[in-house]
């Protein structure tokens, strides 16, 4: 009893250290950029691989070590959630460059700091010692073999502290064969022509009660045949029934061709770590004493997801990685194509095909340019497929064309080919019919593809490949040569600038139109305010000119009555309707000593006003006589009057 | 006293001035012998240093498009035709020269189908720009002079409504035309379009060297553009050069 709470006590202590260490991660971070190979001791005929893991986004640098052979292999990218007790969730980008590692001589190598590049900071990584020891002869089951070791996305069958997966039971190292852990099928055809696609299917199949750790990128090699390298995108993972037992697979589907004709073999190999249970003889660590291993022992042991179910379980069962190399062969036939019937022009293009063609348009104006479109559709090799030859004719000049392919499915694609036409004179009436040729592995012969002639609408009288007149100018070479030769060069530096910018977007082009709008909206302001001025002073005008109509009438009429009273009276209201804009009072308001202000002392204005107001008060009165004489002078000078 | 003092300086500067134009003058011989003579490297070079301390001309950028045509360089060729053009926006010769070379490597421009597409490209940027500055300068004149004096009412009508057809119609062609500023070229012979802008992202297609594309975005090291065939992707911005050398 007392034994069993020791043991809970210096468990649950490693437990809170284990809590404690993870939450200290999160505060302190891991580096940002490691590298590690994958043995201190390469032999001399293999390869190494090292792992280099950037925590950040940045530029890495390619790493290089002196006398040693470092070729890039493969990138992963890897975004996963930590769960972290104490900052919540935390998102973790890192990616993995892979390097395949070579080298000539034996001896100590060292491959220096490799360095990452990111916005803010330059990191690096510890340099790299190791040493190439003589070649060994390949095994089987040897560790470190050297090949890549990648961790497929998604492959970690049973891997992970977080994992809930139940515990497996793992097979007896004995019983653990390669073929019983993980093989490869190839499903193809093996009888195959020089230069034909084939649609190949690659699988590899994993026993789901293995625990893998890790599993590398299957290589392919094969001379004299082309086979694109299998990737981690092109897998398909599915689980499939083999031999009445369910296994995890995953499938490649792409294609094969064969270069040259004869026997090829495809080699496709790839590594696999997997943890067995150990069968060296040690006893169960429950059988052991625990407080005897080391913390490590022991936290490695908890880090399983076998211990971690039940970290207080007794029945701890001492584990250990392997690896396994894993190979399959498939030997292919590659057959020459026959010369028999072979067309004089035939480019290589083995599969099944068709042709169409269109143009940009049917009505064309000698000299313009037409876009001649082919379309070749089908299953094959279509990397040999050129654009397909149009008849020669004098009157059609065509240009290199560009060409688009677009994979469909599989082994099946459609490749396009825009070529420019120009037709030089509307005799031409048709464009002519393209052909290509290709073999038909399935019928084996070989085959003539031709599209029909597209009928054309030339107007126009011809092409005329001259320049268009220019004027000569001062200092300018100017001569009338073809189009087609390039005119001489210019003599004259002229006028230069810095600025290449566009006119719309110089500076003075937009202060020119500001400046422009500002100065006509000023002046159609201005033009505004003095127009309603003039119209407003006319409108003055016109009313004093009819007022003084008036007012002369009134006089005219008083002295046609010959009422000297009136008459005066008449010339008082005239000469201050007529006079009070003038003094800036009201009419009723206007006064004798306003007069004075104004005018003249001898003015017969004055004169007739003082006559006004002194007959008001009793003086005299103008006679008929005097007023015949008053009254033109008076109108007069009214008159007169701005 | 300072009278001598003022021409002297006048007359210094009037010398060193004379020499400045000479020695650009002399410099741009040497380059157009060297491309008569077959330097084109050589003279490539000088008519960059022209470009550094002189600055540029139309005829030293066509000069120097004919330099890169005759070395092989073909897409360098039409950005400095391009570029002559967009200066001497009416040169004959440089029209010339740009049409050649485009049709000697099979790059058509679309053809304009739609009526604005055509109504804006029966004259260029530049030409419109003035045409709108001419229509504002004018109009502003006629304001100026009509507050001066007077003018025939009917004479001030005309010019106002042909002046206010000409801005409302450069004004629209200046808009239509305003993304063609932007205009880049391909430069390099093995220049993609690709689906996203990393590399090793899939290709949409190739973009033949010396092809006109429009810039919609940038993103690192990558550039969005449109093609003149409407075909849009990302390609390497050291791939593309911008005409007004931006």
């Amino acid at each position: 009893m007392k034994t069993l709470c020791r043991k809970n006590l210096v468990l649950s202590f490693l437990l809170a250290l284990l809590l404690v260490s993870g939450a200290v991660s999160t505060v302190v971070a891991a580096p940002v950029i490691t590298a590690v190979l994958n043995t201190d001791k390469l032999p001399l005929n293999q390869t190494g691989q090292l792992t280099v893991t950037i925590n950040r986004e940045g530029r890495l640098e390619k790493p290089e070590a002196k006398g040693v052979h470092l070729s890039y292999a493969s990138k992963i990218e890897n975004r996963s959630y930590r769960i972290s007790s104490i900052a919540g969730n935390q998102k973790d980008i890192s990616t993995i460059f892979i390097f395949r590692v070579t080298a000539e001589h034996e001896g100590k190598y060292t491959i220096p700091p490799i360095r990452l590049i990111t916005t803010d900071k330059t990191y690096a990584s510890t340099p790299v010692k190791f040493e190439v020891v003589a070649p060994v002869k390949t095994a089987k089951n040897a560790a470190n073999t050297g090949g890549t070791t990648i961790q497929l996305p998604g492959m970690q069958l049973r891997q992970g502290i977080i994992g809930q997966s139940a515990p497996q039971q793992v097979k007896p190292e004995k019983a653990m064969q390669e073929s019983e852990s993980a093989f490869f099928t190839i499903k193809t055809k093996q009888n195959i022509y020089e230069g034909e696609n084939i649609p190949i299917e690659i699988k590899l199949c994993l026993n789901p009660e293995v625990d893998f750790q890790s599993l590398s990128m299957p290589q392919v090699a094969a001379e004299d045949l082309a086979i694109p390298a299998l990737d981690k995108k092109g897998a398909k993972e599915d689980k499939e029934e083999i031999n009445g037992k369910i296994w995890h697979t995953l499938t490649w589907q792409t294609t094969l061709s064969g270069i040259k004709p004869g026997k090829h073999q495809l080699d496709i190999t790839g590594q696999a770590t997997v943890r067995v249970p150990d069968s060296s003889g040690q006893q169960p660590r429950s059988q052991r004493d625990i407080f005897n291993a080391t913390p490590e022992e022991i936290l490695a042991e908890m880090m399983s997801h076998r211990a971690f179910g039940n970290p207080f379980a007794d029945n701890f069962t001492p584990m250990i990685r392997k690896d396994l190399a894993l190979e399959k062969s498939a030997t292919f036939t590659v057959e020459p194509l026959p010369e028999e019937g072979r067309p004089a022009d035939f480019t290589g293009a083995v599969g099944s095909f068709t042709l169409n063609t269109s143009v940009s348009s049917h009505r064309v104006e000698a000299g313009d340019p037409l876009t001649l479109s082919v379309e070749v559709s089908g299953t094959g090799n279509f990397k040999s497929i050129t654009m397909p030859k149009m008849a020669e004719n004098q009157a059609i000049k065509t240009y290199p064309p560009a060409e688009k392919f677009t994979p469909v499915g599989w082994n099946a694609g459609e490749k396009t080919f825009d070529q420019g036409i120009i037709i030089k004179n509307s005799s031409v009436t048709e464009l002519p019919a393209v052909s290509f040729n290709y073999f038909d592995p399935q019928k084996k012969i070989y085959v003539t593809k031709s599209s029909s002639p597209i009928p054309l609408t030339v107007t126009g009288a011809g092409y005329t490949p001259q320049p268009e007149p220019q004027e000569s100018t001062a200092g300018q070479a100017t001569a009338a040569v073809s189009a087609d030769q390039p005119l001489p060069l210019k003599v004259d530096l002229g006028s230069t600038t810095t600025d290449l910018r566009p006119i719309p977007r110089r500076p003075w082009f937009i202060l020119s139109c500001f400046a422009a709008l500002l100065a006509a909206l000023a002046a159609f302001i201005l033009r505004h305010v003095h127009t309603s001025q003039r119209t407003a002073r006319r409108s003055v005008q016109r009313q004093l000119t009819s007022r003084l109509a008036g007012d002369l009438a009134s006089v005219d009429k008083a002295q046609q009555a010959g009422d000297g009273h009136l008459f005066l009276n008449t010339c008082r209201v005239a000469i201050q309707n007529r006079l009070a804009g003038s003094c800036g009072v009201h009419a009723s308001a206007v006064s004798s000593s306003n007069l004075r202000e104004i005018l003249p002392k001898d003015s017969v204005l004055l004169e007739v006003f003082q006559m006004a107001e002194n007959a008001a008060y009793g003086g005299e009165v103008p006679t008929d006589f005097e007023m015949d004489q008053l009254y033109p002078m008076i109108r007069k000078a009214l008159e007169v009057i701005k | 006293m300072n009278k001598n003092i003022l021409i002297s300086i006048i007359f210094f500067t009037a010398i060193v001035f004379q020499a400045f134009l000479s020695s650009a003058a002399t410099l741009f011989d040497k380059a157009n012998t060297n491309v008569i003579a077959g330097n084109y490297s050589r003279a490539i070079e000088q008519y960059n240093q022209l470009r550094e301390e002189q600055g540029s001309s139309p005829a030293l950028f066509y000069n120097l498009a004919r330099a890169f045509e005759e070395n092989g360089q073909r897409g360098l060729a039409i950005l400095n035709y391009s570029r002559a053009e967009s200066l001497a926006p009416g040169d004959a010769e440089i029209i010339s020269a740009l049409d050649r070379i485009r049709k000697a490597n099979g790059l058509f421009e679309e053809e304009a189908q739609s009526w604005q597409h055509r109504f804006t490209s029966l004259l260029n940027l530049n030409h419109w720009s003035e045409l709108l500055l001419g229509a504002l300068l004018c109009y502003a004149t006629l304001q100026l002079l009509l507050l001066l004096r007077s003018v025939d009412k009917k004479v001030a009508i005309t010019i106002s409504t042909l002046c206010g057809l000409v801005v409302a119609a450069s004004t629209t062609a200046i808009a239509l035309q305003w993304q063609t500023m932007d205009a880049m070229i391909v430069i390099s012979d093995s220049a993609k379009l690709w689906l996203s802008p990393i590399k090793g992202s899939d290709e949409v297609q190739g973009l033949r060297e010396g092809r006109k594309v429009l810039p919609l975005k940038q993103h690192g090291d990558f550039c969005y553009v449109e093609d003149s065939g409407g075909t849009k992707g990302w390609v390497e911005k050291n791939a593309v050069v911008a005409v007004d050398g931006r």
